[in-house]
Parts: structure tokens; C-alpha cells; sequence
């Protein structure tokens, strides 16, 4: 008989609280449900109290991380609202703020994850990595977190030669450590043990689920927004997809690590190729109405596929925004992934998928063939899972084999 | 055959496709049609459901569905509008032709108050369980305290 | 007896001020400042060796981090924290959500600002708040516990 175990938000300190509640037979889950809601605050119902400038500022804050993913996806539809076009350098700085995105993103996920396997040391080395990657972003935007750079029109701030410079440097640095990380991934027994044969999801399901991002590249699904449906200067440069067959976590890390080293390529292009002059910003007037339409916005989050569809009556206030993030399209994987497996693989799988939520809440494991209840808090689980896998590394090197 | 002409061919009255001024395809239809519709697009290639958006018009409540489908070149989008009443909102579940409306059905029916017939779990995604029934907030009349 | 005390009660402060141990919790923040607090600990500002430790539990905990304008539903889980830390504690608010409610304000699903829920001794304002900015209110906040305020 399976047992009720509802389990907080998965990291203590990053991602939105989600409460999955899993259901157990004594040390292996059987299913899982989400509950979510706890990062909610009527985003949607706000931006049709505020105008469409204003919500430009409203939506960056719909995720810290990946915030100008979003700004970015809703300046690219209300252009389309406005029926205008973007002038082409304005184009160029906003793919080279995304791209730079993408690898503070990677960058911050690989330190999470190692930090969740119990290799600390990996988890301060791409942290202080990410440390140039942000000093190049507030070289640039003004900021290190929640750059602003996208509006309606265009962008608001130009890069300077000194910038474009910095840029090179760093995407030469950080392209150098994602092969180092890369070795390290591969070589060090410690993650392997803990990511390989972990959390399997093959091709078929991750179609059928509808998986999006990074985690469905890692089951070998060649999709990607940036190649499907292009936007940005993405048709021009030397975008390729990244693609594993490995189906784990451990394919999931690779995809990531390769990922870096692709956007390093893309961002090395953009400085090479970027207009010397031009307009950056088409200056729309944030009293102009735009004429009633509705349009639809797609951006390639470094999660997966971000969703935005607007729809405007004419006025300064938008009709309705809707806003679908890449975490939402991939907890039915997630919940088909975790069955099967021990209890302690729950913080690596859950973490795999790169979910953009904090965590704050606490596991409540029930265990119904006890009759037992035990509350467990998120780092409790983290500190029981490194535990279980120091005593039973043996027996599950034996089983994976 | 661009989709539109597909779905006409094959639907005739009973869609009304249409594709808008910036390349997007739309196809109209009542909500008795949905899951014909839907079963034939699943069919035909278009495998990843984006999400279901919800909007209350003020007279109706509209649903659209917005379906991918992945080429080996440029994908192919189809958005499938359909309205159902404001008074006793009942749409029939998809769940069975894509399984991540398991989410989206449930956020649907959280925010908009639109029930789907066949969902095995249908509770509210993103408010507290401790909420009135029958306050579902992106509707144009929800009272706030 | 009556003599200790006040030698006590130097050495309480004198240790508290030296090690700080921080429960971090987050409301509904969308981890803008979630990622700059745990920046802190990582090798640029490595706040660590001045005492200031990340701890799992709020039953370790002398400080707690808040983040996010609350929301209705993490709303039981703030106070819970709070009521299982043990005395003396120290709430912390950083980021412009938690101190006044910032984009979120008139929102069906937030309370607003933190001190609406929980008495606060220190605010961060910021969007998000910078990690210089953070480390400031952990210097006030020792300030204050030097001058024995609460």
C-alpha cells in the first residue's frame, strides 16, 4: 500500500516553494502531485491594472533569474501589438543580454545541483565563475541582477567598445571552464553515482509530456525555440542545438555545460557582428495607444520554451496577459520521473529540471505500512540524502550496473 | 498544404480558419468540436500543447488552445479558439490526447472557473485551498476584500 | 549571582555579534534577491568569515532572512518559522517586496509588507538588493545588538 508524502520546495534557498506530495512504499516513490502556489501573486490580474510600459518592469520580476527571458518575450510581442519593428542593433544587444542570461543561468543551476549531490566545492567554483560573468552584465546594463534592457522599440542602453571587449574575454573564460567542468562531471565518482541511471525520462515520454528546455534535449527531443521558431538574431548566428541521449541527470548536466560553451560561440559572434551605428530604440511614447490585436511571443528561457500571449482593446491598459514559464510545462515529467526511485534521489531529479521556484516549505514523509509520520524540512531531506547515499553507495553502484 | 486549408478541407463548416496579419494560424470552433479537433491535430503531428489560455470576454469565457508542430525545419504553430458560457463554464478534459493539461486545466479552472469534464484531480493549482469556491479571480466581476 | 549578570549578558551579546547563524526563508519572491543573499556566501564576498553561517533549520538560527511580499498561501509557514526560533532572534527584510510591498502592492494574493506579520529590526530596500547592501544591514544589525536594543 503506497504512502502519502507530500515534500516541500527542493531547494532551501533558489527556487519558488513547491510542495509535491509523493506517495511511498517504504523507501521508493510510487507517485507524486504538485501543489503549487506559493510564489503566486497575481502577476496577470496586476498587469491589467498597469499600462504597457509599466508592465515591462512588472514581468522582469516574474523570475530574478531568468528576468530578461521575460521582459525580453513581452517587448517582442507588444512590438508585434504595436505593429512596429525593433531596429536591427537594438536586436543585436538584446540576443547578447539573453545569451549572457543563458550562462549566468547554467552556471548558477551546475552550482545548485553539485550543492545538492554534496560537492560543495564545485558549487563556490561556478559561483565565483558567475561572479565576471555579472560583472560583464553590470558593465553593461547598470545591474547585476534584473538588467531592464528590453522595451517596446528597442533597447535602453547601447554597448560601448570597452563593453564589447569585456564580452569576449569572458565568453573566452567561461567557454575555457565549461570544459573543465565538463572533465570534472565525467571523471569525479561522486556525481556520477548520484546522476547516472537517475531520473529517467526517455524520448516517448518526454514528447508525450510535453517537456521543454534542457531536460528534453537530455532525452535526445531536438527542440529548441531558438532553432524552431526564430527570433532575435538567432537565424543569423552560429546557433547549433545541444542534444544528449542519456536520459538522466548526468545528461542533463552535459546539455547544460555544452550549452554554455554554444552561447560563448554566439555571444563571440554578436561582438564581431554588431552594427557600429544605428538606432537602438524606435522612443514609442508610453502615452501612444496601440491598435486592438492579439499576438503571440515564444523566447527559448535558459528553462525551456517561455509562452506569452497578449491581447489588447485599443487602450493603455492590456486586455490580458498570459504568461506560461518553463517549470509549469515540466512538473509532468517530473512526476513521472521520480517513480521507482529511492526517496534520497528525490533533491537531484527535482533539481535536474532546473525549476525556477524557491523553495521554502517542508517534506512530510507518511509511510503508510508504519503507520509513521515524519516532518522533515528541505534541508533535513538534503542532509538525510547525502547520508543514505554514503551508507548504500555500494548497493546501488550494484544495482545501476 | 498550409494548415489552414487542411483544417478546412477536412472540418469544412465547422472550423473557421483564419491566419492573422503577423503569420499566425487560428481556427474557431464550438466547444462541442473541441475534441474532434484536437484528436485530428494529435494525429497529424502536432504533439506539444504550449499551454491553454483563458479569458473572460465579459460575455463568454474563451479558450484557446496553442498547439506546436516540430519539423525538421520551421515548426508549425495553430492556435484553436473556442468560447464556452460564463454562467456554467463545462469544456470536455484533453487530457487524454496531452497529458501536460493535467496543469493546465487545473490553473484554468483556478483563475477562470472553467470546469473540465474527465479530469481525474481537478482542484485549484495556485490559490489556498482555504479560498471561497466560487472566487475565481481573472473574472472581470471577482470581488476583492 | 546578581553580580554575573551583567557579565553574562556581555558575553551573550559579545558572542552573538561574532557569530550570526541565518535561516533563510523565502515568502513569494521571484529569487532576485534569493540568488544575491546566497552570493554572500560564495567566494566574491565570503561573508562567512565573519561569522555569518547559512543554517538548515530555524531552530539554529539567530537571524531570520526574509524575502517576498508573503504570500497568502506561505503565509502559515512564516509564522511557524518564527515561533520555532529560539530567543534572541533578529528578522531581517531585504528586497523592496518584503519592505513595503514594491510592484506587488494591491495584489489579491499578498499581505503586502513583512512587518505587517513579523516585528522587523532591519530593512534592505533594492530590486534586488545588492549583496554591499545586504552585508550593511548585518553590520547595523550587530550595531544594534551591541547597543542592546531589541
Amino acid at each position: 500500500m503506497s504512502v502519502k508524502l507530500p515534500i516541500g520546495p527542493i531547494h532551501p534557498m533558489l527556487k519558488e516553494p513547491i510542495n509535491l506530495t509523493f506517495y511511498v512504499e517504504g523507501e521508493v516513490v510510487v507517485d507524486a502531485e504538485p501543489n503549487i502556489g506559493f510564489v503566486h501573486r497575481g502577476i496577470e490580474k496586476l498587469a491589467e491594472r498597469k499600462t504597457w510600459f509599466q508592465n515591462l518592469y512588472l514581468l522582469e520580476k516574474v523570475c530574478g533569474i531568468c528576468s530578461s527571458a521575460h521582459q525580453g518575450c513581452y517587448a517582442q510581442g507588444a512590438e508585434k501589438i504595436y505593429e512596429k519593428e525593433p531596429p536591427e542593433k537594438a536586436l543585436y544587444i538584446r540576443t547578447l543580454m539573453w545569451e549572457l542570461e543563458r550562462l549566468h543561468s547554467h552556471l548558477l543551476w551546475l552550482g545548485v545541483i553539485m550543492h545538492e549531490i554534496g560537492f560543495d566545492t564545485l558549487f563556490m567554483y561556478t559561483w565565483k565563475d558567475r561572479e565576471y560573468v555579472l560583472d560583464l552584465v553590470e558593465l553593461i546594463s547598470g545591474r547585476r541582477v534584473g538588467y531592464s534592457i528590453s522595451t517596446i522599440g528597442g533597447v535602453r542602453r547601447d554597448v560601448t567598445y570597452e563593453m564589447l571587449k569585456k564580452a569576449m574575454d569572458v565568453a573566452n573564460y567561461i567557454a575555457e571552464r565549461a570544459q573543465f567542468y565538463e572533465k570534472v562531471v565525467l571523471n569525479e565518482r561522486t556525481v556520477l553515482d548520484r546522476t547516472q541511471g537517475v531520473g529517467y525520462l526517455s524520448k516517448t515520454d518526454a514528447i508525450r509530456l510535453n517537456t521543454v528546455g534542457p531536460t528534453a534535449r537530455a532525452s535526445g527531443v531536438r527542440r529548441d525555440v531558438r532553432q524552431d521558431m526564430p527570433y532575435g538574431v538567432y537565424e543569423e548566428a552560429p546557433f547549433s542545438i545541444v542534444v544528449d541521449t542519456g536520459c538522466d541527470v548526468l545528461a542533463r548536466i552535459l546539455v547544460r555545460i555544452r550549452e554554455m560553451v554554444i552561447s560563448a560561440d554566439v555571444i563571440k559572434w554578436i561582438v564581431f557582428n554588431m552594427p557600429k551605428n544605428g538606432a537602438i530604440n524606435l522612443k514609442i511614447s508610453p502615452f501612444m495607444k496601440p491598435p486592438e490585436n492579439e499576438a503571440i511571443s515564444r523566447v527559448e528561457a535558459p528553462r525551456g520554451e517561455l509562452f506569452y500571449y497578449l491581447k489588447s482593446n485599443g487602450s493603455l491598459n492590456p486586455e490580458r496577459i498570459k504568461i506560461r514559464t518553463p517549470t509549469l510545462a515540466n512538473i509532468a515529467s517530473v512526476i513521472h520521473m521520480v517513480k521507482g526511485h529511492y526517496i534520497a534521489d528525490i533533491p537531484p531529479i527535482v533539481a535536474g529540471i532546473d525549476p525556477c521556484m524557491s523553495c521554502m516549505d517542508r517534506v512530510v514523509i507518511v509511510d503508510v505500512n508504519k503507520e509513521k509520520k515524519t516532518v522533515m524540512s528541505h534541508e533535513e531531506l538534503h542532509r538525510y540524502s547525502l547520508k543514505w547515499y554514503k551508507r548504500n553507495k555500494l548497493l546501488v553502484r550494484e544495482e545501476r550496473r | 498544404m498550409s494548415i489552414c486549408e487542411e483544417i478546412s478541407k477536412v472540418f469544412g463548416d465547422k472550423a473557421n480558419c483564419y491566419v492573422d496579419k503577423f503569420g499566425e494560424a487560428w481556427v474557431e470552433i464550438s466547444i462541442e468540436s473541441l475534441k474532434e479537433v484536437l484528436g485530428y491535430l494529435a494525429k497529424n503531428g502536432f504533439d506539444h500543447l504550449s499551454t491553454i489560455t483563458g479569458y473572460d470576454t465579459g460575455e463568454k469565457i474563451m479558450l484557446v488552445y496553442h498547439l506546436v508542430k516540430f519539423t525538421d525545419g520551421r515548426a508549425v504553430n495553430v492556435n484553436v479558439r473556442t468560447f464556452v458560457d460564463r454562467d456554467n463554464p463545462i469544456a470536455p478534459s484533453v487530457i487524454d490526447l496531452y497529458p501536460s493539461a493535467l496543469v493546465y486545466e487545473r490553473e484554468v479552472y483556478d483563475l477562470l472557473g472553467v470546469k473540465f469534464d474527465g479530469h481525474p484531480r481537478l482542484k485549484r493549482l495556485l490559490l489556498p485551498e482555504d479560498v471561497p469556491e466560487d472566487f475565481h479571480p481573472l473574472r472581470k466581476d471577482a470581488k476583492f476584500e | 549571582m546578581g553580580a554575573c549578570m551583567p557579565l553574562l549578558s556581555r558575553l551573550k551579546k559579545w558572542a552573538l555579534k561574532r557569530s550570526l547563524w541565518v535561516f533563510h526563508l523565502n515568502t513569494g519572491s521571484c529569487n532576485g534577491c534569493d540568488i544575491e543573499i546566497l552570493d554572500l556566501f560564495t567566494p566574491r564576498y565570503d561573508v562567512e568569515r565573519f561569522g555569518i553561517k547559512l543554517v538548515g533549520s530555524p531552530r539554529h538560527a539567530d537571524v531570520l532572512v526574509v524575502t517576498g511580499p508573503i504570500t497568502k498561501k506561505s503565509l502559515p509557514r512564516v509564522l511557524r518559522v518564527y515561533e520555532q526560533m529560539p530567543d534572541p532572534k533578529y528578522v531581517v527584510v531585504v528586497g523592496t517586496c518584503g519592505s513595503t510591498g514594491g510592484l506587488f502592492q494591491g495584489s489579491y494574493n499578498t499581505m503586502g509588507s513583512v512587518d505587517k506579520v513579523l516585528p522587523v529590526d532591519a530593512y534592505v530596500i533594492g530590486c534586488p538588493a545588492k549583496p554591499e547592501a545586504i552585508i550593511d544591514a548585518f553590520v547595523k544589525l550587530i550595531e544594534k545588538i551591541e547597543r542592546g536594543e531589541k
